[in-house]
């Protein structure tokens, strides 16, 4: 079976035996990635109201929509995070310790607390990979609000911020390849050393053998790593001006965007970026944990 | 029986630990220290030029009637400048702080050599020092401006501090929970096993329902103190004050981000010196092994 369809099996699953928590997971998810949206799209309705020289009372009147929302928002999240989900895992560990049990039937022999750890083990690995499901949905959600609320801002805006922060994925990707290739082969060195330690016959040469090789490998192994940060980071910081600079031009040259749209500019970019990098690694790590 | 608790290291044993490998670091390598925090310093810098003062420069130039040829020349200078900075600062972390930790390692006495590289501890201790740093130009420079924009701003941005207390009392009352949970779980039970997991369970979910909902109510005040006074509030009074010609379009911007870093900072305070702690623990096996050759 492909990975995300093991996935996809063991949410499956967890909605069998666990349908409400499964459901307030994804409802969390989206509320979550709604969530990342919402300050940008009210950032620039205060901003355009004030350029267009509204006076204090509807700024006012959306910004306690805003504080409305928020307040509704922590309230479901903390009673989601600390009174339902810890409840609900609970529930869930039973569910897969009686599911276990139905399998593995030689288990009912042995003692309670020597069954425990293990099938907690199990539970937790489900758990994380409904956490992983659920900001999976965040994520995805996220990514389509706020191209949602750049479109409405300006067209143009959404376009170079998505077309960005693609090219920043893709060299992230490219990045964590490489930075988990020089992190197994430091890793390994460590291991070496560790066993050569343990073996107690330590010799200078063989250490400063394991000192000359290490070095080598993060004179070199850094380099790339190096320039692809640098690279990646320096063109979103240009990105990023070139846009703020371009949101300028049309507000005070030829007046054709609004300041609500030069203010959602300055940090449209890096949260977007953010949210699709952050999309990627969770797929990963989801994938991953079904292993 | 209860568990005895582990006890805390005083703090002039963490002070004398910390500065027990900052002299070990400086007979070792004498540039580490000084270049980790020096670009600590810089990137902390850079980060409120770049969030926060030069947005707010540019937003306020529209109101105070700059030309746009003029924001533009000064914002490209900056990135220009900013670009360089991060570029050295990378080139120190990925590069050069590396090589230096191995020659730190190289000259360690081969008895903690493990002991260092398993935890990581130079780096994580390099860690704590950065931190540090950032914290403080963070905190400065956030007063200055919100002090230059409004002093009252700083009556808003004391705000999340109540929520210091709080999140003490949540962080020990999780911990509780956890270590009651795991008693839970490895108690030793009589009766068919599937029965003993459906009562287990059953205590768990009756332990999270009855402090679940304590642990929910503090953590939205901590919200409320922390996000929604800072972000409403914060937002409002610029609102008013640039209505009034009091502000600045861009100090209105940045005021929530300039409070928020401060706050932040503030309030994860506690945290950072119980990280301080932590690594002074680290510190203290090297320590005592180091001594114990020189015996």
């Amino acid at each position: 079976m492909s990975m995300p369809k093991r996935a996809a099996h063991i949410v499956g699953e967890v909605g069998k035996y666990a349908p409400g928590y499964l459901i307030m997971v994804v409802i969390e998810g989206l509320l979550m990635g709604v969530n990342q949206s919402i300050g940008i799209f009210h950032t620039k309705e205060v901003f355009d109201l004030l350029w267009e020289g509204a006076g204090f009372a509807p700024i006012a009147c959306i910004l306690l929509e805003f504080a409305l929302y928020l307040l509704l928002h922590y309230a479901f999240y903390h009673w989601f995070k600390e009174r339902y989900q810890p409840h609900a895992r609970e529930h869930l560990h039973v569910m897969v310790a009686e599911h276990l049990l139905e399998y593995a039937g030689d288990l009912n022999d042995r003692p309670y607390h020597e069954t425990a750890p293990a099938t907690r083990r199990i539970a937790d690995r489900v758990d994380q990979i409904l956490e992983h499901f659920g900001r999976v949905i965040t994520h995805i959600v996220a990514v389509l609000a706020i191209t949602a609320v750049l479109i409405w801002a300006d067209r143009g805006l959404a376009l170079v911020c998505i077309a960005v922060s693609v090219v920043r994925l893709v060299i992230a990707a490219v990045y964590d390849h490489l930075n988990v290739r020089h992190t197994e082969q430091v890793k390994q060195l460590d291991k070496q050393r560790h066993d050569l330690l343990a073996a107690l016959n330590i010799k200078g040469e063989i250490l400063r053998d394991y000192h000359e090789r290490k070095r080598q490998l993060f004179t070199q192994g850094n380099r790339k790593l190096w320039w692809l940060t640098f690279v990646t980071e320096s063109g979103m910081m240009a990105a990023d001006l070139g846009i703020i600079l371009w949101m300028l031009h049309g507000l005070m040259v030829t007046h054709t965007v609004h300041l609500g749209t030069v203010a959602v500019s300055a940090t449209a970019l890096w949260v977007l970026s953010w949210q699709l990098r952050g999309l990627y690694g969770r797929t990963v790590r989801l994938l991953k944990s079904v292993r | 029986m209860k568990k005895k608790r582990q006890q805390k290291m005083p703090m002039v044993r963490v002070r004398d630990n910390h500065l027990y490998l900052l002299r070990l670091l400086h007979r070792t390598c004498p540039t580490f220290v000084p270049l980790t925090l020096l670009t600590a310093f810089f990137s902390a810098l850079a980060g409120f030029l770049g969030n926060v003062y030069f947005l707010r420069y540019a937003l306020n130039g529209i109101g105070n009637g700059l030309s746009f040829q003029h924001i533009a020349v000064v914002l490209t200078v900056w990135l220009v400048i900013d670009i360089a900075i991060k570029g050295l600062r990378y080139a120190y972390h990925m590069r050069k702080a590396p090589l230096m930790v191995c020659e730190i390692q190289s000259r360690l006495p081969v008895c903690v050599l493990d002991e260092v590289c398993e935890h990581h501890i130079i780096e994580t201790a390099a860690d704590n020092y950065a931190a540090q740093i950032r914290f403080v130009v963070a905190t400065t420079t956030n007063l200055i401006l919100l002090w230059v924009i409004d002093p009252w701003l700083l009556l808003l941005a004391a705000v999340p501090l109540l929520a210091i207390p709080s999140r003490g009392w949540q962080h020990s009352l999780r911990t509780r929970l956890l270590n009651k949970s795991e008693r839970i779980r490895t108690t030793k039970r009589t009766g068919d096993l599937l029965e003993q997991y459906r009562y287990a369970g059953q205590e768990l979910r009756t332990m999270f329902r009855q402090q679940g909902h304590k642990l929910a109510a503090v953590g939205y005040l901590v919200a409320v103190l922390m996000e929604v006074s800072v972000e409403v509030g914060g937002m409002l009074y610029a609102v008013y004050c640039t209505i009034n010609g009091r502000m600045g379009y861009g100090d209105c911007l940045v005021i929530v981000t300039a409070i928020g870093s401060l706050t932040h900072g503030l309030v994860h305070l506690p945290e950072m010196l119980l990280d301080l702690r932590k690594s002074a623990q680290a510190i203290q096996q090297i320590r005592s092994s180091c001594e114990e050759v020189a015996l």
